[in-house]
């Protein structure tokens, strides 16, 4: 990457206090995010990937200002838009960075029609006052999202799913983002109906330009829509780099379980994920984390450093980094077992 | 032999405002003894709806449920249906929380069900308890059985939900979308286990999934269900390898694939209205192949051994009588 990021995530970190009794006394945390940079590049796809309790969501929410971060900062066009004492986030920002969330069906609401969900932003970020103006504007958003004038004056539910999803695209899309936010934009959706959506984002990416930040648990999806992939474990990045490289040589032992156990349709793509016994155990909870490494419990090549230290990133090729003792030279001599 | 579990022209219809609403256009499906057979198709295919009118689970009305269900080469009416569910038939719900009982602890709900199979001493139903459980690979059973479903997490709930319909030792458990709740690895370990547990007592299964990859990897024998009908039958690995019906390689074309081959198209349309439907085949308003002759309905047409697709593609007669070059297997 030869420009600045559009987007810069350092150290990202986010905790939530467990709150009980009648003072509402603090009596424990969730490690939601424990320590995340990554950076995207301008048109390109990000995707976060993740079990749930892997913190990918808790992500988006900090880089959407949903609520700042405990620790670390966020950069975007190379103004800090989060750290820990910025409460406001100004509205030429808000206006850039726009999200699209998983279920259409309690992302919009059921009492406005599809005209009145498009019209808010357009009159607060895009100073459009008169009716015609709007509905000249509203109209212009159905059309990108490929769906006709005559849904303006509809509920969502007389829409279809997939209907449903192209409006919230829509809805997105009326500040003029530069940067969306993906919350598992297809996970609620039938399979036969994903990939039109995907085909959408993939043309509006396209031609206006635009940056996609994707959070989802579907690695099949990431394979195919996804320019770069961080695999994330526990509120870690475990392993980032390219999607067709972290695809062909996942190095993380969770990654190599993670892909694994994908359920998959045909012959060819068995034979490209890691063998596998079967994945072991479940994620520990976020509110006690593991010392060391946080897959260490789940890991058939754990030991004894693993327990102690958490591991450093380690570059395993080009925009290929890994966080695994396995892969840090120094340690070799110490390990117990060879790598296959 | 007769299959274990034989359902011919099974039609379920509801009368709403809109008029009837035609759902199950005559279902046929089979699932032999020991056999684990996979029903697959989308959101509103009609699936769950076929599970319950086989269970006799469908109140009625508004339902109205034409047909026959054998069980054991025996035709089944409520009553037999009643004394048959939770014994020789069992299920697995998706959603494990909403199955269990939030206000009884896991013990007494595995109790209650291992009397429902026979009468047996407090102690014997204890010990089986604690017997299934291990059997189900859940760490430390006596903790398990003291727990309230919220002290489990969905893996183990899961696990719960196994260990209740294997716990009576069935000849036939429905399955109906298992570990859909759960993440991946977790949800790799359930098929893994109840794969192993079924094929090992010999028990026959019938899986209800959305998922292909999830049906792919349980199964034997796949139906594929759209808008109320059984568009193709097959083996599980020749279905995966050449699909036939336009709808199920349309399907499967729809996955994304691990190897990337870009993002896929996705099926034109939507399913048809079920109050007023295709005349045909249900699926000739979205099929690329679509003829004259889809306004009638296709019957199962075999294309292979144990192969069979209800598409007017596969009948010599009516594509010469159309007239039309069809290009299946794109």
């Amino acid at each position: 990457m030869t420009a600045e990021p559009i987007l810069r995530v350092e150290g990202l970190v986010k905790h939530f206090p467990i709150r009980r009794g009648f003072w509402l006394r603090r009596v424990g945390t969730v490690h939601a995010v424990n320590g995340i940079s990554f950076t995207v590049g301008r048109g390109e796809t990000l995707g976060l990937v993740g079990e749930s309790g892997s913190g990918k969501t808790t992500v988006a929410m900090v880089v959407l200002g949903v609520y700042p971060p405990t620790a670390g900062e966020i950069w975007f066009e190379g103004q800090r838009i989060a750290a820990p004492e910025l409460r406001v986030r100004p509205l030429a920002v808000r206006r850039a960075v726009q999200v699209v969330f998983q279920d259409p069906g309690s992302s919009l609401n059921p009492r406005r029609t599809v005209f009145q969900a498009l019209e808010l932003p357009l009159r607060l970020h895009a100073g459009l006052r008169t009716r015609a103006a709007l509905e000249r504007r509203a109209a212009e958003l159905l059309e990108m999202v490929e769906l006709p004038p005559e849904f303006l004056g509809r509920f969502p539910a007389a829409l279809s799913g997939g209907q449903r999803q192209r409006v919230a695209i829509a809805r997105a899309l009326a500040t003029g983002p530069r940067l969306l936010v993906l919350d598992e934009p297809t996970s609620a959706l039938d399979v036969s109906v994903q990939g039109k959506i995907l085909t959408l984002l993939m043309t509006l990416q396209r031609r206006l330009g635009l940056t996609y930040l994707l959070i989802s648990h579907d690695l099949s999806l990431m394979r195919n829509v996804a320019t770069r992939v961080a695999v994330l474990y526990l509120g870690r990045v475990v392993e980032e780099g390219p999607t067709d490289r972290l695809f062909a040589a996942p190095r993380h032992p969770y990654t190599q379980m993670l892909l694994s156990a994908v359920p998959v349709v045909s012959e060819e793509e068995e034979r490209i994920k890691p063998r596998w016994e079967a994945p072991v155990g479940e994620a520990p909870s976020a509110v006690a984390l593991p010392p060391g490494c946080v897959f260490h419990p789940r890991c058939p090549f754990a030991w004894g450093v693993c327990a102690v230290r958490d591991p450093a990133a380690v570059a395993v090729g080009p925009g290929h980094t890994v966080r695994c003792h396995l892969y840090d030279p120094a340690l070799a001599p110490t390990r117990p077992v060879a790598v296959t | 032999m007769a299959p274990l579990l034989e359902v011919r022209g099974l039609r379920v219809t509801f009368s709403g405002y809109r008029g009837e609403s035609r759902v199950l256009a005559g279902v046929d499906l089979e699932v032999g003894a020991g056999e684990q057979v996979g029903l697959v198709g989308e959101t509103g295919c009609g699936k769950s709806v076929a599970m319950k009118a086989i269970l006799g689970l469908l109140p009625s009305p508004p339902a109205r449920v034409e047909g026959e269900v054998r069980f054991r080469g025996r035709a089944l009416g409520p009553e037999e249906l009643r004394a048959l569910r939770g014994r020789e038939i069992t299920m697995i719900f998706q959603d494990p929380m909403a199955s269990l009982n939030p206000v009884f602890t896991i013990g007494q709900q595995l109790h209650d069900v291992i009397l429902r199979g026979r009468k047996v001493p407090p102690r014997a139903a204890a010990a089986r308890a604690r017997a299934i459980l291990r059997e189900v690979r859940l760490p430390d059973p006596d903790r398990v059985l003291r727990a309230y479903p919220f002290q489990l997490s969905g893996g183990m709930r899961q696990r719960v939900l196994i260990a209740m319909a294997l716990v009576n030792e069935p000849d036939l458990v429905i399955a109906d979308e298992p570990g859909t709740a759960l993440d991946v690895t977790i949800q790799a370990q359930i098929l893994l286990l109840l794969r192993d547990l079924v094929e090992r007592q010999g028990i026959s299964v019938l899986l209800i999934s959305h998922n292909l990859g999830v049906v792919r990897q349980v199964t034997r024998r796949v139906c594929v269900m759209y808008a109320g009908t059984i568009v193709e039958v097959a083996p599980t690995a020749a279905l995966f390898r050449t699909p036939r019906h336009p709808y199920t390689q349309g399907l499967l074309a729809a996955v994304p694939k691990l190897t990337g081959e870009g993002v896929p198209a996705g099926i034109e349309g939507m399913i048809p209205d079920y109050v007023a439907p295709p005349p045909g085949c249900r699926f000739a308003p979205r099929c690329p192949y679509a003829m004259a002759v889809c306004d009638t309905p296709p019957p199962a047409i075999p294309v292979g051994p144990t192969h069979q697709a209800a598409c007017w593609l596969y009948s010599s007669e009516a594509v010469l009588a159309s007239g039309q070059a069809h290009g299946h297997g794109r």
